[in-house]
């Protein structure tokens, strides 16, 4: 087992969230890529606990109450989708939605209302 | 440890990060969403069985409870929009429809602004990481346990416990709020 | 008695919250009730315990001064802050009581409503990473809950609040991986243990502090990311966008002073990439929101580009220290009377308007028309809000300094740079001012049949209310100038002329 290889996975899987993010057409996809961006905080801690501090409990705390607010922040968001799934406009979300789409009527003249 | 353990445990460290990282690209560019989810899940085992390797599996356990709720919800969800499709999208070949040079475009920049990224931190990192004085192996293990890290987070953090515990009750008043809405 | 002040003195410096915990309490026991007058005596009781919480706040910094634990820490910047946040709060209370008072949902809302004040007092006073963490995340789970609540009645606002909320899940997500960079480069467990340990080259650290610094930056919508953030207040109810306004990013702002101190460790390194940079950005930003506002007719879109201005000023206060043209305790003032400027000119404006557009229907430029002649009192009222904004001046004085004593070329390329772009701002802002002012006192278009318009008309506490503010906005200056002649004014033992940080 290698410190240097768990880092740099660690980065690697940081990077494919964040492309994914930008790469991701749909709303499934931009959660899918959020999960990377947690994956790779969860294994620096568990991985920078085993191979720095062996005896500190500090991550397995972080990480307990971290990734349940976390999951339950997203679950919530997962409800209200769920929960209002008939509305109009919704359908945008599942064909065309990135996250950071920038448009000119963002910051020039009207928004088409 | 013996040499058979740690050839073990080395294999198995080696395996689930492929297989994270193959799962995980898989993840992101299948488009059937169901397969994507599947994929996704297979990605948490093998961060699950990471966390085994670095003596962590407790947390495989609890944290994996919340875990398992947000993948059910998000399953159930994708199953019922896949099933209750609307009538204008369910043609495939009404899907909608991006230029190949968009598509195109909007793999090569954010993966060029990736990778300039991913190589600067490199040099920036792998200098530092040389120096770094890693735990031996040899040494005694400390597998954290539940009852440490329950007296550990009672004694310092029961604050957080409380505000944690707090927003689930309100969470429950909004789901209320939101679901009286919708009827 | 001694026993209040015994177990006052036992939670400090938890009184304020525990006061509104117990609100919690009994508001929940009232959850489903839709009875006027239980309303009516709950929203009494929220604003009572709000009240109750802002006393005690500045009762226990008196009483027993800073305090210091494990999890949080509590000083006077932390007073000051929880205090305007309070302030706030009890005028977003305002807003949400006079738009939702008749939904079935309004005693849930209040309960959100209070519960995020609680969070956002966490965030505040937490010094651990897991609290601040935790408040943070529930704080911004909460702003999603009572959102997606005030805006129920409106189908088309999922996706926007949806796109709007991402957001801030993703500051969310990338302050859980900083945390856990931060963790690789030593066991800290808050911002104080990382100064101390005087190892801020570590590259773990400026990673996490990287990945914190896109957190902010997401979180505050700044230029080009503002798409999400200005569809959702163009369509929201104002009962929602008040609370984006003044509790959303006052917390929001909060949050990055907590970081301000790992930030200008390495503004003090001098690094001119660095300070390039943040002037860059900092200017664009200001830029992009004043063009904005100006290249559009809805009241909403021109307040919430006008708004991101002023957000981005905080950045335009760091990029001048780390220009050299001002030093740290001022920085902090500006960073305070910016906050200051925002909350006291954007709340009566934010009154005044939504008004209007409920009155009239429709968000546009055309529906102030006339306003000033109309209703003379509100027109006064609103120039006077207006002319508060012409306090931005002060951020000349730092740059005179150098023309009158020193060299000017002291300033350096960036120090001048910041100057030539911070006054085409300044005009940017004035043409704003100007076109919004021009449409009150322009003459009211004639109806259909060519009547004569009728006149707007306010309900009568928001003749109180902005009344209010506007006394404030005269005041200070006011008692600024004559601190600054040495009169001494006996019935305040304050003076803002010798107020520092």
């Amino acid at each position: 087992m290698n410190f240097q290889l768990m880092v740099f996975f660690n980065l690697i899987l940081l990077l494919i969230g964040v492309f994914g993010i930008f790469y991701s057409r749909d709303i499934i996809s931009v959660f899918v890529s959020l999960q990377f961006i947690i994956i790779s905080g969860f294994i620096n801690f568990i991985g920078f606990s085993r191979f720095l501090y062996q005896h500190s409990l500090w991550d397995k705390i972080f990480i307990i109450s971290g990734v349940t607010i976390i999951y339950f922040l997203l679950f919530c968001i997962i409800y209200y989708l769920y929960l209002k799934n008939d509305a109009p406009e919704t359908e945008e979300l599942y064909e065309e939605f990135k996250i950071f789409r920038i448009k000119k009527e963002d910051w020039w003249g009207e928004d088409g209302i | 440890m013996s040499f058979i353990s740690r050839l073990i445990i080395i294999l198995i460290n080696y395996i689930s990060i492929i297989g994270l990282l193959v799962c995980g690209l898989f993840a992101l560019f299948i488009k059937d969403n169901k397969r994507k989810l599947l994929f996704l899940f297979l990605c948490f085992l093998f961060a699950g069985l990471l966390s085994f390797v670095y003596y962590s599996d407790i947390l495989f356990f609890t944290a994996g409870i919340m875990m398992l709720f947000f993948f059910m919800l998000l399953y159930l969800f994708v199953l019922q929009k896949d099933f209750f499709r609307r009538p204008g999208s369910g043609d495939p070949g009404k899907e909608f429809k991006v230029p190949a040079r968009s598509k195109i475009l909007n793999i090569i920049i954010p993966f060029l602004c990736c990778a300039a990224a991913g190589y600067f931190i490199y040099e920036y990192v792998s200098g530092f990481l040389k120096g770094v004085k890693v735990a031996e192996d040899g040494g005694n293990i400390f597998i954290a346990d539940w009852s440490d890290i329950s007296n550990y987070f009672f004694t310092n953090y029961s604050l957080v416990l409380i505000i944690i515990t707090a927003s689930l009750f309100m969470s429950f008043l909004w789901f209320l709020a939101v679901k009286a809405r919708e009827k | 008695m001694a026993f209040l002040f015994e177990l006052s003195e036992s939670v400090n410096p938890f009184q304020g919250l525990i006061v509104l915990s117990v609100t919690i309490l009994i508001l929940s026991l009232f959850a489903v009730s839709k009875n006027k007058v239980i309303k009516k005596c709950l929203t009494a009781l929220v604003l009572f315990s709000t009240a109750a919480a802002f006393l005690l706040n500045i009762h226990s910094y008196a009483l027993c001064g800073n305090f210091s634990g494990f999890l949080i820490f509590f000083g006077s910047v932390q007073m000051l802050e929880i205090g305007i946040i309070i302030f706030s709060a009890v005028n977003v209370l305002f807003f949400i009581t006079m738009n939702r008072k008749t939904e079935g949902n309004f005693v849930k809302e209040l309960i959100l409503f209070v519960f995020m004040l609680i969070c956002a007092e966490f965030i505040v006073i937490s010094s651990n990473f897991l609290l601040m963490f935790t408040s943070l995340s529930i704080f911004i789970l909460t702003v999603f809950q009572l959102v997606s609540t005030l805006n129920s009645s409106s189908g088309e606002m999922v996706t926007h609040i949806l796109r709007f909320i991402l957001r801030p899940t993703l500051t969310v997500i990338f302050f859980f991986s900083g945390f856990s960079m931060l963790y690789g480069a030593q066991d800290f467990k808050n911002f104080s243990q990382v100064l101390e340990s005087g190892d801020l080259s570590n590259p773990f650290i400026s990673i996490s502090l990287i990945l914190f610094g896109i957190a902010l930056f997401l979180y505050f919508f700044l230029f080009p990311l503002q798409g999400p953030y200005i569809k959702m207040i163009k369509r929201g109810s104002s009962a929602s966008n008040a609370v984006i306004w003044f509790l959303y990013f006052p917390v929001g702002f909060f949050l990055f002073l907590k970081l301000g101190s790992l930030y200008s460790y390495f503004i003090e390194e001098n690094n001119i990439y660095y300070s390039a940079i943040l002037a860059v950005a900092a200017l664009g930003f200001m830029l992009a929101g004043n063009i904005g506002a100006v290249s559009t007719k809805s009241l909403r879109r021109m307040k919430s580009f006008l708004f991101l201005f002023f957000i981005s000023a905080f950045l335009f206060n760091i990029s001048m220290y780390s220009a050299g043209i001002i030093n740290k305790g001022s920085m902090g003032l500006f960073n305070f009377l910016n906050i200051l400027i925002i909350l006291f000119s954007f709340m009566p404006l934010y009154g005044i308007f939504s008004s209007i557009e409920e009155d009239k229907g429709k968000d546009s430029l055309v529906s102030i028309r006339g306003l000033g002649r109309n209703n003379i009192y509100a027109g006064i009222n609103i120039v006077i809000i207006f002319l508060s904004w012409s306090g931005l001046i002060y951020y000349l004085k730092p740059f005179m300094n150098f023309f009158n004593g020193g060299n000017f070329l002291d300033m350096g390329v960036i120090g001048i740079a910041l100057l030539i772009f911070f006054l085409i701002c300044f005009v940017f802002l004035a043409i704003n001012v100007l076109r919004i002012l021009i449409c009150i006192y322009k003459k009211a278009s004639g109806g259909a049949d060519g009547e004569k318009q009728e006149k707007i008309l306010f309900p009568k506490f928001l003749y109180v209310y902005i009344t209010f503010f506007s006394i404030v906005i005269i005041v200070t200056p006011v008692v600024y100038l004559l601190g600054r002649m040495g009169i001494d004014i006996a019935f305040i033992d304050f003076c803002i002329s010798e107020f520092s940080f």
